[in-house]
């Protein structure tokens, strides 16, 4: 796996006007390296799925970038105007949504549909070429390349989802992002379908962003992986260092909520429930349910500290010597 | 039978090949879906039974049918010494209710969103409970509410479901069962539609509910890890049929049935610490309206056989703790 960089998010915001306004997405940096899986996990509401808006230049209308960057492919992609943008979708970034029956045409065939995606960006592509193409990406997802003139209605959930998977590759593109993919699947059809887009990316190459609120699915496959909780990015690292040295009280909350089917364990999850995005907490945004609080925590905002040469980096005061100290004291 | 002896304790809930036939009208004529076929299973009393399946196997069906939520179309239920009949006059109805109660998968929805709390957890007192005055009904309450951890009652009496969050809900849901003292308690999927740091604190409610009131529960769910950590015994279906069954560690560490090995093997399990394996078992389950003969996982069998093709095996005794339907062992 090459280390080149791919994507670059630096200090992004975003904010959803209201009233009230609410920022969402809140000082989030991270990088995506070509042909890696990057996961992003998180509950519902941390702004995971307005990150991916924003990165996939699909933010509603009341919905605008208020701070940072995003280097794409060597481009300014937040200034990049609309058909510019449009030039580049499917050919550099592709995107697979949680619900396949609802990204699926009704009325019209999966032939035609990954058809018109081709034609769409490359005018010149002969018909005839363009329905091969399409059988020829039936076949590389595993589903009979008859399905071309199947409706989405005839498929099974975990076929749409692969044709889903096929039509985000048709163009090739460098960045396919994947909205929880798999939620909506049953635990084999989603074991069948991770296995074949981590084959597909190590012969293709391209780069995947995981979007999910599974810890252990995310523990699974990413290579890297950032946790977000309440807008924030408070935990980035490698697979291997979350497994074993998960460092934010959430992370290990998370990790803990997800029971194995190999040990009969008492876990306790993360008490409370996460905070309105209208008024976050002061401080620490994670300090009302944290087990790990030091009197700090209720006021400060923690800044983001590196903990190894891996890029292994969290947010939070326990990490801080001034902070230890201080709670120390109380 | 084998499924007697590996009950060593008295027998609350007993279910003998109970099955149901949907049948479907469309312009061509109808057809039949065996959505549960000749499930037979007991549950002990203060144990939990969990249901493992993936979707379409038949398993809220089949506790749907146990709530007598929908006629059974064959099939016999022993609840206690008695035998529930197939059809239930309002009487009867009531005094089943009373100790056979259900906990809904989606809290949002089980609850009637334009009362208080204090109305929906006093209708069941009302139509089915015993309590004769209203205050009784109201200490009632107060005291459920209290066990299920919305505390103080009075904080959460005058609110309706919209202004409590998704964990809040499901503990109303689960004080409306509770609230009429019931002997058996259905759950389907309790906590899948819970962000996923407040499940365990779900799971551990209903853990300390059955210690302290001797309940017996019928927990329904697609998360073997869940099973694992909630139930003593589990069973497993597949396309409306149990496959295997047994104490919850035999069934999982010895799991004999090739499609209980598939599931296990599906399940994302970060301390395996290896990229999910490939499931090497293709295709998806049948469609019920148009079951194979024989067994019927027989088509995506790693290890069919001839005789799988043709007939459809009965459960078999392993040990004491746990059966099999599979001519492998035949």
């Amino acid at each position: 796996m090459s280390q080149e960089e791919l994507l670059k998010v630096e200090g992004l915001s975003v904010t959803y006007y209201g009233p009230p306004d609410v920022e969402a997405v809140h000082h989030a940096s991270f990088d995506i390296k070509r042909g890696e899986i990057f996961g992003l996990a998180g509950e519902s509401g941390c702004g995971k799925t307005t990150l991916i808006a924003a990165l996939t230049r699909l933010l509603p209308d009341n919905g605008a970038v208020t701070a940072g960057s995003i280097a794409f492919a060597g481009a300014d992609w937040l200034h990049m105007t609309p058909p510019e943008v449009d030039a580049w979708r499917w050919q550099k970034i592709s995107l697979v949504s949680q619900s396949a029956m609802n990204s699926l045409n009704p009325v019209i065939s999966v032939g035609d549909q990954i058809v018109d995606a081709i034609l769409a960006h490359r005018p010149n592509t002969p018909k005839r070429e363009a329905w091969e193409r399409a059988e020829a990406l039936l076949r590389m997802v595993e589903v009979d390349p008859k399905h071309v003139h199947s409706f989405a209605h005839e498929l099974s959930g975990g076929m749409r989802q692969r044709v889903m998977i096929a039509m985000a590759l048709a163009l090739e593109p460098d960045l396919v992002v994947m909205d929880e993919p798999t939620t909506a699947l049953d635990v084999v059809v989603q074991a069948q379908i991770i296995h074949q887009v981590r084959s597909l990316q190590e012969r293709l190459g391209f780069s995947v962003i995981f979007v999910t609120h599974d810890m252990s699915l995310l523990l699974s496959i990413a290579d890297r992986m950032a946790i977000m909780y309440a807008g924030e990015i408070v935990e980035l690292g490698s697979r291997e260092r979350l497994n074993r040295h998960a460092a934010h009280p959430y992370t290990r909350g998370l990790i803990d909520s997800f029971p194995s089917v190999f040990e009969k364990k008492s876990r306790v999850g993360i008490p409370g429930a996460p905070p309105s995005m209208v008024t976050p907490p002061p401080g620490c945004r994670f300090h009302l349910r944290c087990p790990e609080r030091l009197s700090v925590c209720d006021v400060a905002v923690p800044e983001e500290r590196v903990l190894d040469s891996g890029g292994h980096r969290v947010r939070c005061h326990l990490y801080s010597v001034d902070a230890l100290r201080q709670g120390s004291h109380d | 039978m084998l499924l007697e002896s590996s009950v060593t304790v008295q027998p609350i809930l007993r279910v003998e090949g109970l099955q149901k036939v949907f049948r479907l009208k469309s312009g061509r004529g109808s057809r039949q879906v065996h959505a549960v076929n000749g499930v037979t299973f007991t549950l002990a009393k203060g144990s939990v039974l969990a249901v493992v399946g993936e979707s379409g196997s038949g398993k809220s069906t089949l506790i749907r049918l146990i709530a007598h939520l929908i006629p059974r179309t064959g099939g016999r239920i022993w609840l206690g010494d008695e035998e529930v009949p197939l059809r239930l006059g309002r009487g009867q109805l009531v005094r089943y209710r009373r100790r056979v109660q259900m906990i809904f998968q989606d809290p949002f929805g089980a609850l009637n969103p334009y009362y208080p709390i204090s109305y929906q957890l006093e209708r069941p007192l009302a139509n089915l409970g015993q309590q004769r005055s209203r205050l009784e009904r109201f200490r009632e309450i107060v005291r459920v509410l209290e066990e299920v951890g919305l505390a103080p009652a009075s904080d959460y009496l005058p609110k309706r479901p919209h202004e409590l969050s998704g964990g809040q809900r499901q503990r109303v849901v689960i004080a409306r069962a509770l609230i009429v003292n019931p002997q058996v308690v259905l759950a389907d999927e309790p906590t899948s539609m819970l962000d996923v740091s407040i499940r365990m604190s779900i799971l551990n409610l209903l853990d300390r509910l059955r210690q302290e009131h001797q309940l017996s529960y019928v927990f329904v769910t697609h998360d073997l890890a869940s099973a694992r950590y909630l139930s003593d015994h589990i069973m497993v279906m597949y396309a409306g049929q149990a496959v295997e069954g047994g104490s919850t560690d035999a069934v999982i560490d010895k799991a004999a049935h090739p499609y209980t090995r598939l599931l296990i093997s599906a399940v994302p399990e970060p301390s395996r610490e290896i990229p999910i394996a490939n499931p090497d078992v293709p295709g998806e389950p049948p469609d019920l309206s148009r079951l194979p003969q024989g067994c019927p996982f027989h088509l995506r069998c790693p290890q069919a056989m001839d005789r799988c093709r043709q007939e459809n095996p009965q459960p078999l005794s392993l040990d004491d703790e746990h059966w099999v339907a599979c001519h492998l062992y035949d």
